[in-house]
């Protein structure tokens, strides 16, 4: 009675709001060989870890939010409390306007997780029988069962194996066919937990330009993980960075780049001899084969040196990117990063 | 409706999907009639050399053969395979898939597949029970009837509540391998009559770990020689039983940990 789903549209503003959410596991340990093997079987030893420590979210309706971290830093925790799957240790957690951990029907038809290690798929059979279950499971009537799964198709052009076999599937038609499962129900608020893993590139860019363009149609909240920063640069604005179960950093992807690294790559080729410029403060050589050079440049001063090294009339080509987002939040989990 | 309609899709699947190994489809129907068959051969060895058997008489035993089978194939076409895939399904994380789906997810982790290759056993029971039938030792009484329509229910809600009690613990431990071991132990001590039993193990049968009410007391029931009293008592302990091991089930998954992250 108290989550009536129409009262929590009016009243709530955000998709996801966490205060002090924790989490704790306890973790099973045991020592190497066969004594400890032995002495653990009669008096099993364990400790208490802290997956997720106070963590206070916020986030509107509608937003893509990325959410990085390391192995372990307790991000999928975090996904599996905020869609019902895990009950916090303390802390409250509200998704549109539910208490997640009570599983109602009307919460769970309004979210969808999306597991790239996990699949909704039944392995022997069609995806379209596994889409025939769905349909029941969200009470679809015919025409929304027909007109969604044809749009899903379309976008996601996997008509052709529609009829296949899961099991005869490549990784890439399972993952876009599991994707079509997952959103038949138009789900508000879509958490996507790697979904793109062990995927070529060039299946990954198709499924971030699928979630931009379902984005830019149906507007859902998607709160996304991701080992690939790629994924995160392409449909992320909003980062939460979180380790050992700590936020870290929470705000725009670009701020996050700034503060971590200053500096731009310009990379440039030269149309013939030897680049002969000296090289001046805050611009420094960090490749050089043939003619074709790397400099790492202050944000600051990009444009001017850019504009300077067109004008000596022998630029043959020049780009000028962010370090790459793999090594700046590598960085970000070194021991000396802590004081940044 | 909505659920029963879930598990009916659910089913339709199960049913393609095993479909799709014909030769293993088939090679289990057979393998099932002969197993009926050797079950059959067993009763019949023992009254080679004995006249009866804790009262219970060969045409008798037929009957409670007839019961044991028919209980034991709808739990192996309902319960069994969902049991031997329950193990995988936590280990796998899958159950992590199913609890964010707006169903009532005992139902579907208890119903989601179903096996049809037990579906001759029941045929082969219903036979031999028709046999009796039609021989006399049953006899034709609407009572009689109602009790074991009634035993009947109540066995299959306690082999439920078994199954149950099983499947927490495989989402507890995480992993549970043979569980399916402990219920067909279970079994094995129903197809004889809890009369052979000594008088301590056979209160403990009727009572804590209810052996009897699996195929003694329907088969009793049939044959017009079990009392009113004790198969409704049966039928109200499967009730509190079915109601304590749902509970125990929300528990369960309130304290799940998931598989990974």
């Amino acid at each position: 009675m108290f989550n009536m789903p129409v009262m929590n549209e009016q009243v709530h503003e955000y998709a996801i709001v966490t205060k002090a959410l924790n989490r704790e596991f306890k973790v099973r340990l045991k020592a190497e060989g066969l004594l400890a093997s032995v002495r653990n079987f009669f008096s099993p030893a364990s400790k208490t870890v802290n997956a997720v420590n106070d963590l206070e979210l916020q986030i509107n309706r509608g937003d893509i939010v990325g959410f990085l971290g390391p192995n372990g830093a307790g991000k999928t925790t975090t996904l599996k409390m905020l869609s019902g799957l895990l009950v916090p240790t303390s802390g409250s957690i509200e998704v549109l306007g539910y208490t997640p951990f009570n599983r109602d029907h009307a919460f769970l038809k309004s979210i969808s997780l999306v597991m790239g290690q996990k699949q909704n798929l039944w392995w022997d059979l069609p995806p379209v029988e596994t889409f025939a279950i769905h349909r029941q499971i969200y009470g679809l009537t015919d025409a929304e069962y027909k007109s969604r799964i044809d749009e899903l198709i379309a976008m996601l052009e996997i008509a052709d194996c529609l009829e296949t076999q899961t099991r005869k599937l490549s990784l890439g038609q399972r993952m876009r066919c599991e994707l079509a499962v997952s959103l038949l129900h138009q789900p508000q608020i879509l958490f996507l937990d790697e979904p793109t893993i062990g995927l070529d590139i060039i299946m990954q860019k198709k499924i971030r330009s699928f979630l931009l363009d379902y984005h830019r149609r149906f507007n859902p909240t998607i709160l996304l993980t991701s080992h690939y920063m790629d994924d995160v640069a392409a449909l992320a604005q909003r980062v939460i960075v979180i380790d050992h179960g700590n936020k870290v950093y929470d705000g725009h992807l670009t701020d996050l780049t700034n503060k971590l690294h200053p500096e731009k790559i310009i990379s440039v080729l030269l149309n013939d001899g030897e680049f002969v410029c000296k090289l001046e403060d805050g611009c420094r050589l960090i490749h050089h084969e043939g003619q074709h050079y790397r400099f790492m440049v202050s944000r600051n001063r990009v444009p001017e040196l850019a504009a300077r090294l067109y004008a000596t009339g022998n630029i043959a080509d020049l780009t000028i990117e962010d370090p790459p987002l793999e090594d700046l939040i590598g960085q970000l989990f070194t021991p000396d990063s802590q004081s940044r | 409706m909505r659920q029963a309609s879930i598990i009916l899709h659910l089913w339709k699947a199960t049913i393609i999907q095993s479909m799709e190994y014909r030769a293993s489809f088939v090679f289990a129907i057979i393998a099932n009639f002969f197993d009926f068959i050797f079950g059959l051969l067993q009763y019949l060895v023992f009254f080679t050399a004995a006249k009866s058997i804790a009262g219970w008489d060969s045409d008798q035993m037929l009957v409670l053969y007839g019961v044991f089978m028919l209980v034991f194939a709808l739990h192996f076409i309902l319960l069994y395979p969902n049991l031997v895939a329950m193990g995988d399904m936590v280990n796998s994380g899958n159950l992590d898939l199913l609890l964010t789906k707006p169903i009532n997810a005992q139902l579907v982790v208890s119903f989601k597949r179903i096996s049809l290759e037990e579906l001759g056993s029941i045929g082969t029971a219903a036979l031999l029970l028709g046999w009796q039938f039609y021989r006399g030792i049953i006899v034709a009484d609407l009572g009689n009837f109602l009790l074991f329509g009634v035993g009947i229910i109540t066995s299959l809600l306690l082999i439920y509540c078994m199954f149950l009690l099983l499947i927490c613990l495989a989402v507890l431990m995480e992993r549970l391998d043979n569980m399916s071991q402990l219920l067909w132990s279970f079994f094995s001590l129903a197809r004889y009559p809890v009369e052979i039993y000594p008088n301590r193990i056979r209160y403990v049968f009727m009572s804590f770990f209810p052996v009897a009410f699996i195929a003694t007391i329907p088969a009793s029931a049939l044959l017009g020689r079990a009392s009113s009293v004790t198969v409704w008592s049966g039928f109200a302990l499967a009730i509190v039983g079915v109601v304590g091991c749902s509970w125990l089930w929300r528990c369960t998954i309130k304290s799940y940990t998931s598989a990974g992250g």
